[in-house]
Formats: C-alpha cells, sequence, structure tokens
C-alpha cells in the first residue's frame, strides 16, 4: 500500500512540475493548457507506453522545478510486514529542455523515511514479491534514506519516420532497524530502457521498447547487537526455516527484462492509444559471504496492457481507458529442490471520463469513474496453504477548477470509492507460526471490503514578473475497513510545496 | 494489431523458455526403527517413543513404535531432520531382555537425515541406555548476569551436584569437566564438534577434582554441593548487585592459580584441584551453554588427543570413556542447535536451553519424586527431559 502512496505522490508531483512549467514557459499564461495532462485531457504517450522515443514526438515546454514534500501514513489496515505509520520526507528536483531536437528529462530525487511499529520483515521490503524474506518476531522502528536519478533522452526524428529514446534510471538507498538484532540493508537498481518508435502515416505511429532492471539487495543482521536473534527465513507463504544467529549476511540479486509495444492513432475526432508488455524476473537469494549458500530462486512472469479511446477535444470530451495485467510468481527452494510457493494476479483497471470545461469563466468539471476488479491468488505447497480473494469497486472523482484570481488557481478534487471482496476462501492444512502469524493476517488483510475517500487540493500562484510559479498542494485518501474486526483504517496525507522556473 | 500480438506470443515463449523450475514438492513416508542393544534379547523395541524433528522449522513429531519397532511419519516434507528414541523399561521388562532385574532407560538419536521427496526411507536408531541413580548434576547457572551499567557477568556461574542416591556416597576424586565443542551457531562459520563421531568418549577442555583420600568427603542422600566459578558473594556492591547468588558458602571453587593473578583466590572457600586447564584466567563455562560430565578416572591412564582440524598450538583435549562417566549433561544454546550436541547419546540423549545470555536464567534437574523428605530427581539420561529453566538459580535448593 505504501507502494501505491508513494507512486501517486510521484506522479502528481511529476503532473504538477509538467503541467506548471508548460504554463510558466509559455510566452502568454495558459493556464487551461497546463492543466491538460494533469486531468488526463490529452494522452500522454511516454506515461502510457513507458518508451522513452515518444519524449520527442510532442512539443513540451522546457522547465524545471523543485519540490518538496512530506507525506504522513497512519492506520492498522496494513499487510503484517508493512509499518503501522509511516512519515516520508521528500525532495525533488528536475527539469526538461529540448537542444537541437533531442529532448532531455532529468530528476534527482532524495527520500528519507521513518517507520514506526513494522513488525517481522529484516529486509527492504518483504512485499516486492520474492517470498525468500528474512523475519524475526520482534517489533521495531526503522529509517531509510533513498536517493533516485533518472534521465530520458530521445533524439529528433531521422529517417523521417524514426525515433529512439533511453532511459536510466539509478536508485540506490539503505535503511535500518534501530532496535536489535539491528537489521540493516543496501539496495541499488539500475536500469536502462531503450525505446523506438516508427511514424507509420501522418498519423499512426507504433514503438517497440525494452527495459533491463538490474537489483541488488544486501542484508547484514546482529552486527551491531548485543543479543541472539531466532531468524525466521521465510521460503514461501508459510513455509519457513528458523536457527538462531548471532550475525548473518544475505543477498538477493536479480534482473528484470521487459519489453512493450504501442501503437498510437490520431485522428481528428478521436485519439486511440494501445499497448502491451511483458516482463520476465529473476532472482536468487544467498546466504553467507565466504560461504555463499544459494537459499531460493524467484521467477515472477508478468503480461499486461492498455487501450485508451478518447473523444472529443480538451474542452470537452470523453475518454476510456482499460488497463490489464497479469502477475505470476514462482519460488523455487534449495532445500525442497521444489518449487515451494506460487502467486498469480489479476488487475483489471477501467477508467470512464468525462468533462467539460468553460473557458471564459476559467472552470472546468471533470468527473472520472474507475471501476477495478483485482484477483489475488496466493499458494504454499508445503503447508497447504491456499488464499484466494477477488474484489471489485469502483472510485469516483470530481474534479473542479476555478481561476480566483488572474494569477492564482484553486483545483479540488474529492474523491469516493467503495471496493467489495466478492469471492474469498483461504485454506491451511499444515498451520505453524508463520501461516498463523503472517499469512492468515495477509489474507485477512485481502479478504477486507472498504471505503475510501478523501480528496486532493492544489493552490497555485504565479508570478509571472519573475517567472515562476508556486504551487502547494493537499492530498488526504482514508480507507476505511466495513467487514473485518481485525482492520479499522489507513490514512494517508501529503502535503507538497513546488517552485516550478 | 496482429504483429504486437505475435511478439508476444513470442516474448511469452522466451520467457518461459528461460524458467529452470524445480520439481513439484513431494512429500515421503518416513520409517524409523528402533533397535536395541546387540546384547539383548530381542531386536526391535516396540513402546518406543520416537521424535522426529526438522531441522529447519523445528516441528515436531511423535510416534510409538509398533510390535515390530516400527513408527511411521506421513506426508514428511524434504530436508534434514533429527530423530530421538526413549524408551523406558521396567524391572520386569529388564529383566526378560537383559536378565538383569533393574529399570533402566534407553536412549537414541541420529542427527541430520536427509528426506528426498522422491523416496520412502527407512531410518534406524540404536538405543543405549545405562542404569538410574547416583551422582547427578543437579543444577548448572551458566548463563550470568548483566551489571547495572549494561555490563555482562559470569563469574557467579555454579554448578550443584547431588547425591540421588539412599547411600551416603564419597566425593574424594570426583572429577567434574568441561566436554569440547561450540554450544550451537555462536557465528555463522561456527561448527560442531569434531569429536561428535565418537560414540563411546566424551573430550573434556579441563578437568578439576575434589581432592581427597577415600572417605574425606561425605555426601549424605539428598544433599548437595555447590562448586563455584568464584567463591564469593557475587550480589556484593564492588562486584555486580545484579547477580542472583552468594557463593561465598560455596562448597568449592574453580580458582586458576596464574602469575599474573587474574583469577582472585577466596580464602574461605576450598579450591578443586586444577587437573588439566585449556581455558583462560577463570573457569568460564559457555554462558551458551556447556555440556559437563562428572567422572571417576586415574588422569594418567586418560588419552590426550589433539583436535582434528586445530592448530598444532591447539591443547589436546582429554579423552573420558563413557564407563567412567557417572553423569553427564548437555546445554546447548537453543532449541535449534541438536546438530551441536557434545555427549554421546548413551550418557545423555538431549540437550536443554536457556532463553537467551546474560538473563540470570538456570537449568534445574525436575524432581521425579518425594520419599521422607528427600527428593528423589529424575535421570532419563535426557537432559531434554531431565531439566527444566528457571528464572533464577537455587544453590541447594528447589
Amino acid at each position: 500500500m505504501l507502494k501505491i502512496y508513494s507512486y501517486k505522490l510521484k506522479t502528481i508531483i511529476v503532473l504538477i512540475a509538467n503541467l506548471l512549467a508548460i504554463n510558466t514557459f509559455g510566452q502568454t499564461l495558459k493556464q487551461d493548457s497546463l492543466h491538460l495532462l494533469r486531468d488526463n485531457r490529452i494522452l500522454n504517450t511516454f506515461v502510457l507506453s513507458t518508451n522513452p522515443a515518444t519524449l520527442s514526438q510532442k512539443i513540451y515546454p522546457q522547465y524545471g522545478y523543485v519540490n518538496v514534500g512530506a507525506n504522513s501514513l497512519i492506520g492498522n489496515f496494513i499487510r503484517p510486514m508493512e509499518a503501522n505509520s509511516t512519515f516520508q520526507i521528500n525532495v525533488e528536483t528536475g527539469g526538461f529542455k529540448v537542444l537541437k531536437g533531442w529532448a532531455y528529462n532529468v530528476f534527482f530525487n532524495y527520500h528519507k523515511q521513518f517507520d514506526h511499529d513494522l513488525a517481522w520483515s529484516g529486509i527492504a521490503n518483504a512485499y516486492e514479491g520474492n517470498p525468500f524474506v528474512w523475519a524475526d518476531s520482534s517489533v521495531g522502528n526503522w529509517e531509510r534514506d533513498h536517493i533516485k536519478t533518472s534521465i530520458n533522452v530521445a533524439t529528433p526524428i531521422v529517417f523521417k519516420k524514426l525515433r529512439a529514446g533511453l532511459t536510466l534510471n539509478y536508485e540506490v538507498g539503505s535503511g535500518a532497524r534501530l532496535s536489535e538484532p539491528k537489521p540493516f540493508y543496501r539496495q541499488r537498481y539500475l536500469t536502462l530502457q531503450p525505446g523506438v518508435t516508427w511514424t507509420l502515416s501522418q498519423k499512426k505511429t507504433i514503438g517497440i521498447g525494452g527495459k533491463i532492471n538490474f537489483l541488488q539487495e544486501e542484508n547484514e543482521l546482529g552486527f551491531f547487537g548485543n543479543s541472539n536473534v531466532l531468524l525466521y527465513r521465510l521460503r514461501g507463504f508459510g513455509t519457513f526455516s528458523k536457527a538462531p544467529f548471532v550475525s548473518g549476511e544475505r543477498k538477493r540479486k536479480g534482473a528484470d527484462l521487459q519489453t512493450n509495444v504501442h501503437y498510437h492513432h490520431y485522428h481528428n475526432d478521436y485519439e486511440l492509444f494501445i499497448s502491451a508488455f511483458a516482463a520476465h524476473r529473476e532472482e536468487e537469494v544467498i546466504e553467507g559471504v565466504a560461504i555463499q549458500q544459494p537459499t531460493g530462486y524467484f521467477t515472477e512472469i508478468k503480461y499486461g496492457g492498455n487501450t485508451v479511446l478518447q473523444k472529443g477535444n480538451t474542452q470537452n470530451g470523453k475518454s476510456v481507458t482499460i488497463a490489464y495485467q497479469l502477475k505470476n510468481g514462482y519460488a523455487d527452494d534449495v532445500i525442497f529442490r521444489a518449487e515451494s510457493a506460487s502467486y498469480s494476479e489479476h488487475i483489471l483497471n477501467v477508467n470512464l471520463s468525462v468533462w467539460n470545461t468553460k473557458l471564459l469563466k476559467k472552470t472546468l468539471l471533470h468527473f472520472t469513474l474507475s471501476p477495478a476488479l483485482r484477483t489475488t491468488d496466493y499458494t504454499d505447497h508445503a503447508t497447504l496453504t491456499k488464499f484466494i480473494v477477488t474484489n471489485l469497486g469502483s472510485s469516483l472523482k470530481v474534479n473542479w477548477r476555478k481561476q480566483l484570481l488572474p494569477n492564482v488557481n484553486l483545483q479540488l478534487q474529492p474523491q469516493l470509492g467503495y471496493f467489495h471482496v466478492i469471492s474469498n476462501s483461504f485454506i491451511n492444512q499444515r498451520p505453524n507460526v508463520i501461516t498463523q502469524s503472517l499469512i492468515l493476517p495477509d489474507y485477512n488483510f485481502f479478504a477486507s471490503s472498504f471505503t475510501q475517500f478523501g480528496g486532493f487540493a492544489v493552490l497555485e500562484v504565479n508570478q509571472p514578473m519573475a517567472g515562476i510559479l508556486h504551487t502547494f498542494s493537499f492530498l488526504n485518501v482514508n480507507r476505511f475497513v466495513v467487514n473485518n474486526p481485525f482492520f479499522s483504517n489507513r490514512n494517508s496525507v501529503q502535503i507538497n510545496y513546488s517552485i516550478i522556473f | 494489431m496482429k504483429k504486437i500480438i505475435a511478439i508476444i506470443v513470442l516474448l511469452n515463449g522466451v520467457f518461459s523458455a528461460c524458467k529452470d523450475n524445480f520439481e513439484p514438492l513431494v512429500t515421503s513416508t518416513v520409517t524409523i526403527k528402533a533397535k536395541y542393544p546387540n546384547t539383548y534379547s530381542e531386536e526391535f523395541a516396540s513402546g518406543t517413543t520416537i521424535t522426529f524433528t526438522s531441522i529447519a522449522d523445528g516441528s515436531v513429531k511423535t510416534a510409538v513404535t509398533s510390535s515390530t519397532g516400527e513408527a511411521i511419519f506421513k506426508d514428511a516434507l524434504p530436508g534434514n531432520y533429527n530423530i530421538s528414541a526413549s524408551r523406558s523399561l521396567t524391572e520386569s521388562e529388564a529383566q526378560t531382555l537383559t536378565g538383569i532385574s533393574k529399570a533402566i532407560t534407553l536412549n537414541g538419536v541420529v542427527n541430520a537425515v536427509a528426506v528426498i521427496g522422491v523416496q520412502n526411507p527407512t531410518f534406524q536408531v540404536s538405543l543405549q541406555g545405562s542404569a538410574v541413580g547416583n551422582l547427578l548434576i543437579k543444577e548448572v547457572y551458566y548463563t550470568g548476569s548483566s551489571t547495572v551499567s549494561g555490563g555482562t557477568y559470569f563469574s557467579d556461574q555454579f554448578v550443584e551436584i547431588y547425591n540421588n542416591s539412599t547411600d551416603t556416597l564419597y566425593l574424594d576424586n570426583l572429577c567434574i569437566a568441561d566436554i569440547n565443542g561450540n554450544s550451537g551457531l555462536i557465528n555463522p562459520t561456527s561448527l560442531p564438534t569434531p569429536f561428535n563421531i565418537d560414540k563411546d568418549n566424551s573430550y573434556a577442555n579441563n578437568i578439576w577434582r575434589i581432592p581427597g583420600t577415600g572417605k574425606q568427603r561425605p555426601l549424605a542422600p539428598g544433599k548437595s554441593i555447590i562448586i563455584a566459578q568464584d567463591g564469593v558473594n557475587h550480589k556484593d556492591a564492588s562486584l555486580n548487585p545484579n547477580s542472583p547468588v552468594d557463593l561465598s558458602k560455596a562448597d568449592w571453587e574453580t580458582f586458576n592459580q596464574r602469575p599474573d593473578n587474574r583469577d582472585v583466590d577466596a580464602p574461605d572457600v576450598p579450591n578443586l584441584e586444577r587437573v588439566y586447564f585449556t581455558g583462560g584466567f577463570d573457569w568460564l563455562m559457555s554462558v551458551f551453554g556447556p555440556s559437563l560430565v562428572i567422572f571417576r578416572a586415574d588422569f594418567a591412564t586418560l588419552e590426550q588427543v589433539p583436535i582434528p582440524g586445530a592448530a598444532a598450538t591447539i591443547a589436546p583435549r582429554i579423552k573420558i570413556p563413557n564407563a567412567v562417566i557417572i553423569d553427564g549433561v548437555e546445554f546447548l544454546k537453543d532449541g535449534s542447535s541438536s546438530t551441536f550436541k557434545r555427549l554421546p547419546v548413551a550418557l545423555d540423549a538431549g540437550f536443554s536451553f536457556a532463553d537467551n545470555t546474560y538473563n540470570k536464567q538456570s537449568l534445574r534437574r525436575k524432581v521425579n519424586t518425594t520419599i521422607n523428605g528427600r527428593r528423589v530427581l529424575q535421570d532419563n539420561n535426557n537432559s531434554t527431559a531431565d531439566f527444566e529453566k528457571i528464572a533464577s538459580p537455587t544453590p541447594r535448593g528447589f
């Protein structure tokens, strides 16, 4: 859930930065066009395709930005290896520049995170999919520091039809629990993401891209502690080994390969975008340094795609977005010499959007209905544990914006949603401490229907003489569980201040 | 669009080919046969309690052998397991099997047997044992305590020896020794003692002896003696007010005379004879869990054996035959340390453990029964069953 909030935060920051920069750097202030991307009233092919070559396909304004923000998460509607409360600080700077037809988009982000009451997990993130996890039954507070940089470059059109692009992402971070046995991690991600687009005709483009992500996580435990720890080495969704440790090392390394294709058709009356991707992730978990012992292998295969059909124009229009993703993960256990666990996830998201603007009055009214269907299936072969949960729900967002003063804009976006568990089952024929402490609570999390409401507010203040735009944004999302006495709620609050220049 | 679909299908094939799947998980049916010693009138032991413990997750299954001496465990997951067996013979059963009418407890252990999914293996565990009764190690306080400032304190360790018989026994020339080997996975490179392949002997790091000519050190039934690392009041403000024990009235202490005088002699407590010593400035039992034996033997007759694989500069250990050992106890670091056992199964089929180091916990032998005020302590030659973990030591008490 934390990742979802973080993703939303990042998306919002980038969109604000992009949109407001467009306005600022236009010779005339075009507040309405500033908000087109944020409102999804024009297709953002770069975001939809993840193909960096599309960066130079549209004429984006050149801009720079600095953003500082804070984020708080609190409430017990969490998975068992997530923190009860989290406080994050983000500082980010970046910008977009075009030089002789080459497009450059870069950013640098520093992220500080304080987690309180995080139980069991002794690694960076127990819910990245790989089930070979170090855990102990203690609850503790964590501190984390992460730095992420991204460079996106796209060429001008060559041979009248071809564009190429490359994204380079680098993220490095470390974190530690403050209480014994003081688990510690170092983490590094390096991503290369090339892509090309080919212009079929004046209104039709196809693209193909790829991604390779190298990841490495190193863990240490007990080196700065005074007590021994009974370490649980999770090897599935219920399978585990346990042993006392004074100190120990673990390493997770792997690669994530992905390819994607897209087709974009622009017509005077409508715009159609279709994309698909396939991804394959392999990871190996090793323990020890002098004598390295593989403990497990993890494989994940993902397929997905999205289709967007948009009709009308930026003043009055409507769009339908259908996105689907299938994810299958497998854990191959070295002790069993067999597959110990697997999971699959189907996610279908639909966005139905309609908008109307009254340009003269500088107002916008925009409705977005987002039904979603999600099925989650976890299986552990050794403990004979299996749970399946299907959740159906929808959220509704109403986006309202008004120009209060010539240089002041206000945006309000209330949202309301309900997500209902339409089917769920849990079987555990060989219960043990892990299935009872981690897997059953995880099932309860997924098998909880909840309401969601909140809102997003942005105040924009323009300083045209200085060429600076200030934005203050506030996002609040609340989830309330309606059918499960184990949980109550989860509340997220984000505050951001950005300067666009 | 067709091209897109074709590319996806192609990628699916490529990615699927990359996956190096293991075989599907298969469980096994494990048969364990309990076998009497060769000198017994029957070969296989019915009514034996078999414990089948997964080394990976510590899960335990138990079963009792059938009339053919077999216990069957179904749906065993692949992995390594420890097997232990215990069979208590009544006097009449012992009479039938051995011709000697004396109650006895037999034990057997097989460690780290591998179960592979495609097989249904059969393992055999051989029972061994010795007669009950005699001098016993009643309590071992080895964990130590923490100081007021949060430091560690281990000078308050002690061992208590108890007369569990109905007769007065003499302690003259009784030896006490700690057995070589790690107590568990102290660090990732910790290994079990290389001596553990010898089932007939134990290998001592240090040996101390109660002086005497034969009848100078009587011990009445139900009475005990305290052997202190340092025979002082450890609760004293100058030592460690957090310590749970005053050992100034101990019967003996292990004074390790050195040129640098690092071990101070407590004047009011007599010293044991230092027969053989390879330790540091004092007789420090491992705070992670020692293995101790009491025995009688002429030290000159005991063989000195180098530790296999150790440097030549490391002092040899003293080989003590099972036959001369009166009692032995095994304490390991925790419940997952079974592979680190140091004592032969015939002496001690199990082990016990404390929750942590420096937490004042003590390991004390359970009371089996009380006859006319005399406590008869439990002695199945199995520390797992015979000892209990108590929050604070109870020298000379219960």
